[in-house]
């Protein structure tokens, strides 16, 4: 045997049980793993900035009177869904950045807001994708109806 | 032939075990550029490699074969299975998913001249792979090769990562393929110049402004893999463009080599969209650095460091750290733990992965 193939096995023999030793201290300690891990959203809209409050009377938003309308507000695409529920999702579509106003690059279709980027699909109600590229939804925020006013929560 | 006593010839498709192995794609892969399925000898270079050898356990029978031929001697068979976990969707949960499940076949007609497909029984990720490939490779000097049929485009370099920035970034998947054909002329042996041409029908699917089908895609470049056997050095310098109805692609990479130790490659992709306006972003420049450490034949370390930052009417960075292992626990049985931070406009995150990869 080679002096360099009993270096491997020498080392090969440290390894595996190097291995075996680490395999028990990374099930042992799970909570070290999820410590190391993070998921912080940003979004156009961090939490903290101002609510949108858009009222439909206006020129500007009329067309969130009636469902199937939409308009891109600040970060948000604002959707209405129907007489009683709206969305709204981050207007920045999640595959390459491509920016989702349905009055440009974004179109809606049923219940898909398309990117004429590359034909990522998300769902109208909650952002979920519904079709690739992308593969992380967009981000949704609630939104609250009262008469002629909807306003985004964005805190 | 001399490369197949050396060891981590086994995935030497890929540029990054190419420079620590010496060895060219075509002395393991019926592919000449790389891809799964392989010749008799890139199958035997791996069938030893591993933590565990099985020849004395209890699956010594599955580990039998005498070769990867299939009936008869010129028809080989090969397969290849991902399944990950990792967070996705759109609240990043953790999942496991299968990425791929893929048999392949090739036929050798005669000497030089080979037939190869595959299937891919997992439903595609991204709209640009495709289900099948089906390809004619075909050497008729030595230093003359051809191949035609469904092929993915002569690009940038290999990863085993579809993650890497500048494949994801740039749109190019594991699986992406195109009609076309591919001429490669190898005057030195350390010299290769390639040149094809493709139908941009699958690549029209992803991307940012849009194709024409009835178009062609062009495609080339040039691969410098000069080798110091002495010193134990390879190098790896390469140049290529990709272009396409309304989008231009260039890369460059260059690469050195620690045979049986280490590597380091630094990879810089550009693409321009020639469409003003019709994408938020016009051009974008990718790089990405890795560097790999081979602590045995079977386990190897990786970190990578990669940054995207696209331009135009938006602007646009991404960043990825990844730390990870590539270990062969067994011979074909691949567990690859990585640790990933990645920061985009949207999300900035850091998690553990794991890819199990099964493969023949
Ligand atoms: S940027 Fe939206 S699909 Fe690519």
């Amino acid at each position: 045997m080679k002096n360099s193939e009993l270096f491997d096995s020498a080392r090969r023999e440290f390894i595996v049980k190097g291995l075996g030793v680490a395999g028990g201290l990374v099930l042992a300690s799970s909570t070290f793993f999820s410590a190391c891990e993070f998921t912080e959203f940003k979004s156009p809209s961090e939490p903290g900035e101002t609510n949108l409050v858009l009222d439909t009377t206006t020129e500007q938003y009329n067309v969130l009177a009636a469902p199937g309308g939409a308009v891109a507000v600040a970060g948000v695409v604002v959707i209405r869904l129907s007489p009683d529920r709206a969305s709204a999702l981050s207007r920045i579509c999640t595959h390459q950045g491509c920016d989702l106003d349905p009055n440009d690059n974004g179109s809606i279709v049923g219940d898909r807001l398309r990117c004429g980027c590359h034909g990522s699909e998300f769902n109208t109600g909650n952002g979920d994708v519904l079709k690739g590229p992308a593969q992380v939804g967009l981000r949704s925020y609630p939104v609250e109806i009262r008469g002629n006013v909807l306003t985004v929560i964005m805190e | 032939m001399i490369f197949l006593g050396v060891s981590a010839t086994e995935l030497a498709g890929l540029p990054r075990f190419a420079l620590t192995s010496g060895a060219t794609c075509s002395s393991c892969h019926v592919n000449v550029t790389g891809g799964a399925m392989r010749t008799e000898g890139g199958w035997f270079s791996i069938r030893n490699v591993g933590l565990i050898q099985p020849r004395n356990t209890f699956l010594a029978p599955l580990y039998g074969a005498k070769s990867n031929a299939l009936f008869a001697k010129n028809l080989r068979w090969g397969f290849d299975m991902r399944v990950q976990v990792a967070k996705r969707g759109r609240e990043l949960k953790r999942d496991v998913f299968a990425m791929q499940a893929v048999p392949y076949l090739s036929f050798e007609v005669r000497e030089n001249l080979y037939l190869y497909g595959s299937f891919n029984f997992v439903e595609p990720l991204f709209p640009s792979q495709q289900r099948f490939t089906a390809a004619v490779f075909y050497r008729p000097l030595e230093k003359v090769a051809f191949k035609a049929g469904f092929i993915q485009p002569k690009f940038g370099i290999r990863y085993d990562d579809h993650t890497v920035f500048t494949r994801q970034q740039a749109q190019l998947r594991p699986m992406y393929q195109e009609l076309g054909m591919e001429l490669y002329v190898s005057p030195r042996d350390w010299l290769t110049i390639t040149g094809g041409v493709y139908s941009p029908e699958h690549r029209a699917a992803e991307s940012n402004v849009p194709i024409n089908e009835s178009s062609v895609m062009i495609g080339g470049g040039v691969d410098f893999r000069p080798m110091d056997w002495e010193k134990g050095l390879s190098y790896l310098l390469s140049g290529s463009f990709l272009l396409q109805d309304g989008q231009t692609m260039y890369g460059v990479q260059a690469g050195i080599g620690l045979i049986d130790e280490a590597s380091f490659i630094v990879d810089y992709v550009r693409w321009e969209n020639d469409v003003e306006g019709l994408s938020p972003l016009s051009r974008s420049d990718i790089l990405s650095v890795s560097v790999s450490y081979q602590l045995l034949e079977s386990l190897v370390l990786e970190m990578r460091a990669e940054q995207a930052t696209g331009k135009g009417r938006s602007e646009r960075r991404e960043r990825q750290l990844v730390l990870g292992f590539q270990v062969f626990v067994l011979p074909f049985v691949e567990l690859r733990p990585e640790y990933r931070w990645r920061d985009t406009p949207e999300v900035q995150m850091a998690q553990y992965t794991a890819q199990l990869h099964i493969f023949y």
